[in-house]
């Protein structure tokens, strides 16, 4: 049955007409949105240019209401795009077609029904139609990605109309670099790109800093697989982005920054481009902005495919023309950076948040969140959830919450384990569950925040698995100066494909466990340091797991397929039930057997002959043949 | 770290190293403090003149118990607690070197480098015997197009000493990395062949290399260091004078290295360390005379002196490769026949000197010593001009200072009638005989006259062309040994005392300066010609050759058999460079020694033996020697 739509008395729209917005992220674009876009744009146009035609809405119509088509940034519910929003009544279709937009135009906007078809279906099979009864959009507290999904990425009036640059003028005009610093300070903004070093007080140790020339540069080298978080906001609003930008260089001293831009990114690219010659065009940037004698100048740095040039050594190695490989620290890049100068260097995500402390303040922010998390954090959540995509929500949330803004494990899918922080990042288990997620919470528990990736994983997910696919991006990212990372990684990736493989064998979990040891304490930069994360965090939740494929031949999630036969006529104890009795031991003729009285007694598969002594020998028949 | 920082590090900062209290100074790095102390910490991509990177972890130490870090990258504080030894630290280092084992080819016992390697020690004083990883390396063709040196590069590790060297030691940048992680590799330029690359075959990276990865055809196998003597001596191939040890095994000279605490950083260069291995000319053991076959000594100076006697027109050439007391000696010998005595780079620096005093003070009152204190000086220069940028293969050391000192910001001119072979390094090239030099011409008459003329418009035009020079910073004129004309040198001099720059004259080779020897003008057809070759070779001789072609009888003194000795009516033996002793002048005004390194196998012990017979025949009394 049709739903009909209420007008709403007060339009409240970002230019105060009814607005067609089809987001057009990159998410979306690659299911066709642009075309959806067209198609709309084209109808729509016509309907306005028509003068029989009556737009209804409930009780009312909408002629002295302007209508157009928007395109916007990335809204976020990327699992269902292409997505149509229409404004002011939020009514939300999902994965929209070409062949869609006919029937949105005249059922939807000129008779004011509802599509079902088009609409979020949520767990329990109701058909939502608007965002306000969607806890995806309801749940979530959107400040860095404030205009994302709302306004023409394209457009400075629209940035305007939503504040835009307000903050830029009052930090010029109305504040000195040591008040603005300290506002952020006080705000407790901490960097969003994993570190959460305090951003205020980077930019006070920079401003500390005596030099000629000093630099701020925008991080958005976002490598993590899965991660599109920086890639939104850029996408979405890159007139926030510049605007932070200036304002850090306000704060620190600079007059020059950059923003470095993993090529794989070009939208994004052609985006900020635009945004920067219209900020140029608008005074934001160049000489005396707003005519308060700042100067600041933009430029773009794109890199080239490697993941360690995040790692901020190595991204200013790579702005100044060498190879992107990491130099150690100290000296940090705010005592000596990009050429040596003074520079400090922020993610995306941080300074979206500028903007929003600066024009509404320090107390303002610290209404969301923790006491020492404060602010909000955005989320790229893929995995066995519901609803994959982007969401931003405040700090302290426990995971259990986060799961369920994202709607939920999948289908069925029982919750088994989540992988946080990217390829450096850890897994947290069934028991942190309740647990609130801020960067100390997890900092206690071994895990990171990262910036902001989270996989969830139902129990067909192998662990052992997970840990080989983040180990073996990070082997192949290793940038290969330090030995330890560069050789060190690829030895404990060899392990987890044996293990993975059916191949494993006794004695790799301590291999693991000591190579992972030697990896973290000893590598140059942060890449090595935490690349044994993902294996030494699944180790010690699901220890059981890796085990089980090593001595029982066996995946539990079901994954892996184990035993291609090279062990086969080959014996196996079940490691629970062993009692440790040695009575195999004894009888074994080859000397395959290991363990301690009273511990768990271990078969080698390489040294089994198979003649099935143990077999007799053990009393509780806790020994199998492996196929 | 860089060497600058290192030496303006001020005193006052105590700490606790393996226990140990510690007096170090502020700045330096604990890798710096615990050396001076006499603490060792294993080290593997450290290398004394280049800069730091951290790269190969076996310098982890434990500060404050609390982190972990390099220590050559890390500068001391005030109250730092630093564990070298503990047993977490040597473990991680021996999984580190288990690690590096398993990655490349690291089986000693085929390898040039056995017993001499650096990573076979750390892996003796790791305690490592066994690698439970498989071995898996990249196996790269060995690289054996290049005449003089070899990359195994299945025995690398990575440590980048190469690189740093050929970008900061020689400034050439021709070895680099190439791809990333597992990858990684050295490569010469973009991945050209070393033979096919922009290699000036200096070999520093040989010798800055720590395992066999790289190494030079000419000693390979021949002996490890321990096994040798050591000699060190100066190069007589240019007149920069590097350091040289000498190895040598079984009384064969086995290898040269050059000594890394200088600013040369031991890189020397082709000449001095493959040039003087490699003559496989036939020696001359004793003397001989056209048409009588071998004599012996007193019988073949015997000859040379009845002609001598004889002739009214003698012209006499020295090697530029003689020590300070032959060089004299052998112009003593020649002035009692009166001969005229030509040294290679004699006149120019005598020109040099009649320049410097009398046209510096025309342009500038108070312009005193215009000299620079030597090469080094190039290196702290803010602007260099070179004149004759052949220096790039007549004094490759120097080249290579020019080119660091250019990388490091300092602005380049080139002066050159060919091609400027600084070309990519250089700001500015100008042709010589283009209007710098065109100017020469009125220069001269002016040096004649008076200086007036020069001090408008003229001196406009000259400073423009090097604008640089006038900026007031450190600036330095090299001049190279082509340099001849008196007009570039009175222009290259006038230039230095208008812009107080100071000139850096790089003549030839070693006895140039010996004061007021050698400038003589020759005879154009002699009777007799004497030609003091010694060691001289290929394109050396082809002076003394023209000398020999227009006179009647040809006397020649020299080390190996030449086309000079088979046109000589006497061949009289003279020493190689190795077993030669005494005293060179270096391109600094230093004096330098000369050290035997090999005792002499051939009918002389010394060259003064030769010529003290000469003199005894001659018109004035005895040499004195």
């Amino acid at each position: 049955m049709s739903q009909s739509i209420q007008r709403p008395s007060n339009p409240d729209t970002v230019d105060g007409n009814v607005r067609v917005v089809v987001c057009q992220g990159t998410g979306c674009v690659s299911s066709g949105s642009d075309e959806v876009y067209d198609a709309l744009a084209e109808e729509i146009d016509a309907l306005e240019s028509s003068e029989d035609v009556v737009l209804s809405y409930g009780d009312g119509n909408l002629e002295e209401l302007g209508i157009e088509t928007k395109k916007s940034g990335c809204h976020g519910f990327c699992e269902l795009g292409p997505l149509v929003r229409i404004d002011p009544m939020h009514v939300l279709y999902t994965q929209v077609g070409v062949e869609d937009v006919d029937d949105i135009v005249e059922q939807t906007i000129k008779n004011g029904e509802i599509i079902d078809d088009l609409c979020f279906e949520d767990a329990e099979g109701n058909r939502r139609s608007r965002t306000d009864d969607i806890s995806f959009y309801t749940e979530q507290d959107r400040l860095a990605l404030g205009n994302c999904g709302d306004i023409d990425p394209e457009s400075v009036e629209e940035y305007r109309l939503r504040d835009g640059y307000d903050a830029l003028e009052k930090a010029l005009s109305e504040m000195d670099p040591e008040e603005v610093y300290e506002e952020v300070e006080d705000a407790g903004l901490r960097g969003r790109g994993g570190g959460g070093f305090p951003t205020g007080t980077k930019w006070k140790f920079a401003n500390d800093a005596d030099a000629e020339e000093k630099y701020v540069i925008a991080n958005c080298d976002e490598g993590d697989p899965g991660a599109f978080m920086d890639r939104c906001l850029v996408e979405g609003d890159p007139h926030r982005v510049i605007e932070g930008m200036v304002i850090a260089g306000y704060a620190t001293g600079a007059n020059q920054g950059y923003i470095y831009i993993r090529a794989e990114y070009p939208l994004a690219i052609e985006r900020i481009e635009q945004a920067i010659d219209t900020a140029y065009e608008e005074g934001y940037l160049g000489e005396d902005i707003l005519g308060t004698g700042f100067d600041f100048d933009f430029g773009i740095e794109q890199g080239a495919g490697a993941f360690v040039c995040g790692e901020e050594t190595a991204l200013m190695a790579s702005i100044e023309g060498q190879a992107g490989r990491p130099t150690p620290r100290p000296p940090y890049p705010a005592q000596s950076g990009l050429n040596d100068q003074p520079t400090t260097i922020n993610n995306v995500e941080t300074l979206s948040n500028v903007p929003l402390i600066i024009d509404n303040g320090a107390e303002w922010f610290r209404g969301y969140g923790t006491e020492d998390s404060t602010g909000t954090k955005t989320f790229a959540v893929s995995g066995d959830v519901s609803a994959t995509g982007l969401m931003e929500i405040p700090m302290g949330l426990t995971l259990e919450e986060i799961i369920e803004v994202a709607g939920g494990m999948e289908g069925n899918s029982e919750f088994k384990a989540v992988q946080i922080g990217g390829p450096s990042g850890g897994l947290l288990a069934e028991q942190h569950l309740d647990m609130p997620v801020t960067f100390d919470s997890l900092q206690e528990e071994g895990a990171m925040l990262g910036s902001g990736g989270l996989v969830a994983m139902d129990e067909d997910t192998c662990m052992v698995d997970v840990a080989r696919f983040f180990l073996d991006f990070t082997q192949d990212e290793s940038c290969g100066k330090c030995p330890t990372c560069r050789i060190g990684t690829k030895k404990m990736l060899d392990i987890l494909e044996r293990i993975t493989n059916g191949e494993g064998k006794p004695g790799d979990i301590e291999r693991l466990r000591d190579l992972g040891d030697t990896i973290a304490e000893g590598s140059l930069c942060g890449l090595g340091k935490t690349a044994p994360n993902p294996v030494l965090s699944t180790l010690e939740h699901f220890e059981e797991e890796y085990e089980a494929h090593i001595y029982d031949d066996e995946c539990p999630a079901g994954e892996c397929e184990l035993g291609d036969g090279s062990h086969a006529g080959t014996y196996k104890i079940a490691a629970a039930e062993c009692v440790g009795c040695q009575q195999c031991l004894d009888a074994c003729p080859v000397d395959a057997i290991d363990g301690e009285q009273g511990e768990t007694h271990e078969i080698d598969p390489e040294m089994c002959i198979g003649c099935g002594q143990c077999v007799e020998a053990c009393p509780i028949d806790a020994i199998s043949e492996r196929v | 770290m860089s060497k600058a920082t290192q030496s303006e590090a001020e005193p006052g900062v105590a700490l606790e190293i393996n226990g140990q209290d510690v007096q170090a100074r502020e700045g330096q790095t604990i890798l710096e403090a615990a050396r001076e102390a006499d603490i060792e910490i294993p080290t593997l991509c450290e290398h004394e003149p280049l800069t730091n990177v951290g790269g190969c972890r076996m310098c982890l130490v434990e500060i404050d118990g609390k982190r972990t870090e390099t220590a050559c990258t890390t500068t001391v504080q005030d109250g730092m607690e630093v564990n070298v030894d503990s047993e977490d630290l040597w473990d991680h280092r021996r999984t580190i070197l288990e690690l590096m084992f398993s990655e490349q080819n690291h089986y000693c016992m085929y390898c040039e480098m056995e017993g001499d390697c650096e990573l076979e020690d750390l892996f003796n004083e790791a305690g490592l015997d066994a690698c439970e990883y498989p071995l898996e390396y990249n196996d790269i063709d060995v690289d054996t197009s290049h005449s003089e040196i070899t990359l195994d590069l299945d025995r690398c590790v990575l440590c980048g000493r190469c690189v740093r060297t050929c970008d900061e030691v020689v400034g050439n940048d021709t070895l680099t990395f190439k791809d990333r992680g597992l990858e990684t590799e050295i490569v010469a330029d973009d991945g050209v062949a070393l033979g096919d690359s922009s290699c000036i075959s200096c070999g520093a990276c040989a010798q800055a290399c720590p395992t066999g990865a790289i190494y030079t055809n000419q000693s390979a196998y021949r002996g490890r260091e321990e096994e040798c003597d050591v000699v060190t001596t100066t190069c007589t191939e240019c007149s920069l004078g590097c350091e040289l040890e000498v190895y040598t095994n079984s009384g064969r000279i086995v290898k040269i290295e050059g000594v890394e605490d200088g600013a040369d950083a031991g890189q020397l260069c082709e000449m001095g360390r493959f040039g003087l291995l490699g003559d496989s000319r036939e020696r001359i053991n004793e003397p001989s005379v056209r048409g009588d076959g071998t004599v012996d000594i007193e019988t073949a100076v015997e000859r040379a002196r009845e002609s001598l006697k004889d002739a009214d027109t003698v012209n006499a050439v020295a090697s530029s490769r003689l020590p300070t007391e032959v060089t004299e000696a052998f112009a003593a010998s020649m002035d009692a026949y009166d001969a005229s005595l030509e040294v290679p780079g004699a006149k120019r620096t005598a020109d040099e000197r009649r320049i410097a005093e009398k046209v510096a003070p025309m342009f500038n009152e108070h312009a005193g010593n215009l000299r620079a204190s030597g090469p080094e000086a190039v290196l702290d220069a803010e602007a260099v001009a070179v004149f004759d940028t052949s220096i790039v293969d007549t004094h490759p050391v120097a080249a290579s200072y020019v080119r660091r000192a250019a990388k490091d910001g300092a602005t380049l001119v080139s002066v050159d009638a060919d091609e400027d072979r600084f070309a990519s390094k250089s700001d500015a090239s100008i042709e010589s005989g283009s209007a710098l030099s065109r100017l020469t011409e009125d220069s001269v008459e002016v040096v004649e006259d008076d200086a007036s003329a020069l001090a408008d418009s003229d001196t406009e035009t000259l400073i423009n062309a090097v604008p640089a020079l006038e900026d007031g910073g450190i600036s330095i004129i090299v001049l190279g040994p082509d340099i001849e004309e008196e007009d570039t040198l009175i222009n290259a001099y006038a230039l230095a005392a208008m812009t107080d720059s100071k000139v850096l004259s790089l003549p030839d080779r070693v006895n140039s300066f010996v004061d007021g020897i050698g400038a003589d003008d020759l005879h154009d057809d002699a009777e007799v010609a004497y030609l003091f070759a010694a060691d001289d070779r290929e394109d050396d001789i082809d002076r003394m050759v023209e000398v020999a072609r227009s006179a009647d009888t040809v006397i020649v003194q020299a080390t190996r058999e030449s086309i000079l000795t088979k046109a000589a009516d006497v061949v009289l033996p003279s020493l190689d460079w190795f077993e030669r002793s005494g005293t060179v002048t270096d391109a600094s005004g230093a004096d330098r020694d000369l050290t035997r390194v090999l005792d002499p196998r051939v009918a002389i012990d010394s060259d003064w033996e030769v010529l003290s017979e000469l003199a005894k025949g001659g018109e004035t009394q005895e040499v004195e020697l």
